[in-house]
């Protein structure tokens, strides 16, 4: 069962994600990731990351920017 | 303005700081390449800007790690150099070569043959001798950023390793704001004149109510932040800033801050316009611009006092007006680090610059002549009235508490208590003067207070408010003094100046009143004596 805090997490990674991406959050869902969404791209995947680390206050080390290519992904590394 | 971004690293993130300028980033690692070719992007005819901005432990290869010379660094001048030649009219922009803290020598860095700060001033130098020769590049000191913001703060090994991104999303922030404001500075987009308020900006407190010498200004403390302040702020004349002031005060206190004040780093002669009356700010900046003939959309307000900031944003929007810090310690660096880079930055200062206040100084004076400004007529203006009680038992609360507070324009510095005031009226042998003030801005109520020895035809206490300071009423109240002793049969009247850490304004008020000095004490004590007898001629 997805608990409500989890649910405002997915929320808010969608949100950065349209916003990072300049993309309508309509066209993102929780399941959204590198892999199918087209303007999710590895050049803004590194944009994706320095914005996030900022944004959430999340150090983000190599593993992490290669693995957090999903909206799951990095809703999971909000504290 | 269309740009082509270039690096030895990816610095495609900072396209997207940059926006909404028209930002095109070159292919990776491609700086040296399009620098050197004919057909690049970065030489395509609708480019207007080149930003070159590498990283110098990378530029550095091999040589960073003390492997042998800097071989990249010795091409990247040449086709720098080659490249501004070939286009000059695109402006280039480089940073200087910054290396990053990991010395590999260490504390061995400062003596070592192969020292990387050496490496850095000499390549430095070669950079800087390219840009005296071409107008068209425009060089960038990173150092200043890192040094304030941190090398933690702003790069990242983990971006680094993963995809050649050195720096962090704040990095690349900064970085934008710095190319823009170097890009403005280089096309000489810059405010001209800078608007002053006083009191709590320029030092700490009213001068209305602290006097020329009680205001926070000194080499300590809260005093030393406004002097730092006032620092920064003639440093920027000496690049062109032109400064002007407008305050509401009352101009006599401001000339003696002016005048009197040690510790005021400003002069006189820094400001090329000087407002200080009590009409509206609006309506004072409107007067500058036109005495300058400078238009408004040139100025910079800054004032402390957010009534006044708000008043100006209303009525004149086409003058900047930048929030004012919370805390006098921050005055400093927030005029260099924001105030200066935002509004008045300049890639390259002229003579002319460092002279601008001189002429507009001068034509001020020019202007000022003709219109023939004169304390006479300022005062005549005012239109003083003033007068003067003798032994009124009624006040002898607020003669007494003038004797307390007044530590300034204070002769003696006695301190009395109402006893003792009560003492001397009824014993006759005193005369207690009260000299009250009104102007046309208002009625100010008793302003000084003297106490004469009528056995001894001597001044026993001679204080002003510092409200009034500059508008000659003392002289006034001494004239009462005299004009008491002589009808008391003295031939001479006995003046004193007692030194204290605060009356130092009042040191030569008897030599300047026809006083001369009798005797001088230890202690600093000055006596002085003035023949008052009407009957010798030119006497009095």
């Amino acid at each position: 069962m997805i608990d409500d805090r989890e649910q405002d997490k997915i929320q808010a990674a969608m949100k950065f994600i349209a916003v990072t991406l300049d993309i309508p959050e309509g066209e993102l869902g929780p399941d959204s990731s590198m892999d199918n969404t087209p303007d999710w791209d590895s050049s803004e995947h590194m944009n994706i990351c320095l914005l996030f680390e900022q944004q959430f206050g999340v150090k983000m080390d190599m593993d992490i920017i290669t693995s957090a290519t999903s909206i799951r992904a990095l809703a999971a590394l909000i504290p | 303005m269309r740009a082509i971004l270039l690096s030895n690293i990816n610095m495609q993130p900072l396209v997207r700081t940059l926006q909404p300028w028209d930002v095109s980033a070159g292919t990776y690692n491609s700086m040296l390449a399009d620098l050197s070719t004919a057909e690049s992007p970065a030489s395509a005819a609708g480019v207007t800007h080149v930003l070159c901005l590498y990283d110098s432990d990378t530029l550095l290869g091999e040589a960073f790690y003390g492997g042998g010379p800097p071989e990249q660094c010795e091409m990247f001048l040449q086709a720098l150099e080659s490249f501004c030649a070939r286009h000059p009219d695109k402006v280039v922009v480089a940073n200087l070569l910054s290396p990053s803290s990991n010395r590999w020598l260490g504390f061995a860095d400062v003596l070592h043959a192969d020292s990387l700060r050496a490496r850095q001033a000499d390549l430095n130098a070669k950079l800087v001798a390219i840009g005296k020769s071409r107008p068209n590049l425009l060089l960038l000191d990173l150092d200043p950023l890192i040094r304030r913001h941190g090398e933690d703060a702003l790069m990242s090994g983990a971006f680094w390793y993963t995809a050649r991104i050195r720096y962090t999303a704040r990095m690349f922030e900064l970085l934008a704001d710095i190319i823009r404001q170097a890009i403005n500075a280089h096309a000489q987009r810059c405010k001209k004149v800078l608007v002053l308020d006083l009191d709590d900006t320029l030092w700490g407190g009213i001068v209305g109510e602290a006097g020329p010498l009680g205001i926070a200004l000194s080499e300590d403390g809260k005093g030393l932040c406004y002097r730092d302040f006032q620092r920064c702020i003639k440093a920027a004349t000496r690049t062109g800033v032109l400064l002007a002031i407008a305050s509401k005060n009352n101009e006599p206190d401001v000339l003696e801050v002016f005048d009197q004040n040690k510790m005021m780093v400003l002069q006189r002669d820094d400001f090329a316009a000087m407002y200080v009356n009590w009409r509206p700010k609006v309506q004072n900046i409107v007067d500058i611009a036109n005495e300058l003939n400078l238009g408004a959309d040139s100025f910079v307000f800054i004032d402390d006092n957010p009534v006044e900031r708000d008043a100006v944003r209303k009525a004149l929007p086409e003058v900047t007006v930048p929030d004012f810090p919370a805390r006098a310690e921050e005055l400093p660096a927030w005029f260099t680090q924001k105030i200066l880079p935002a509004y008045f930055a300049k890639y390259a200062i002229s003579n002319e610059d460092a002279a601008k206040t001189e002429q507009y100084r001068a034509n001020r004076a020019r202007q000022r002549l003709a219109a023939s400004f004169d304390l006479d007529g300022y005062l005549a203006e005012l239109g003083i009235e003033c007068s003067i009680s003798v032994n009124n038992g009624d006040r002898l609360t607020r003669a007494a508490q003038m004797t307390q507070k007044t530590s300034q324009f204070n002769l003696t510095t006695r301190r009395y208590e109402v006893t003792d005031l009560a003492r001397f009226v009824r014993s006759h042998e005193h005369a207690v003067l009260m000299l009250d003030y009104k102007d046309r801005f208002g009625d100010e109520g008793a302003v000084a207070l003297a106490i004469v020895d009528l056995a001894e035809g001597r001044i026993d206490t001679f204080l002003e408010s510092c409200r009034v300071i500059g508008r000659r009423v003392e002289d006034r109240l001494l004239d009462k003094a005299i004009e008491l002793c002589r009808s008391h049969g003295h031939r001479r009247i006995i003046g004193e100046y007692i030194p204290t850490r605060k009356n130092q304004m009042v040191a030569e008020f008897y030599d300047s009143h026809g006083f001369a000095p009798l005797s001088k004490y230890g202690d600093g004590r000055i006596t002085y004596e003035k023949p008052i007898d009407d009957r010798r001629p030119g006497a009095g």
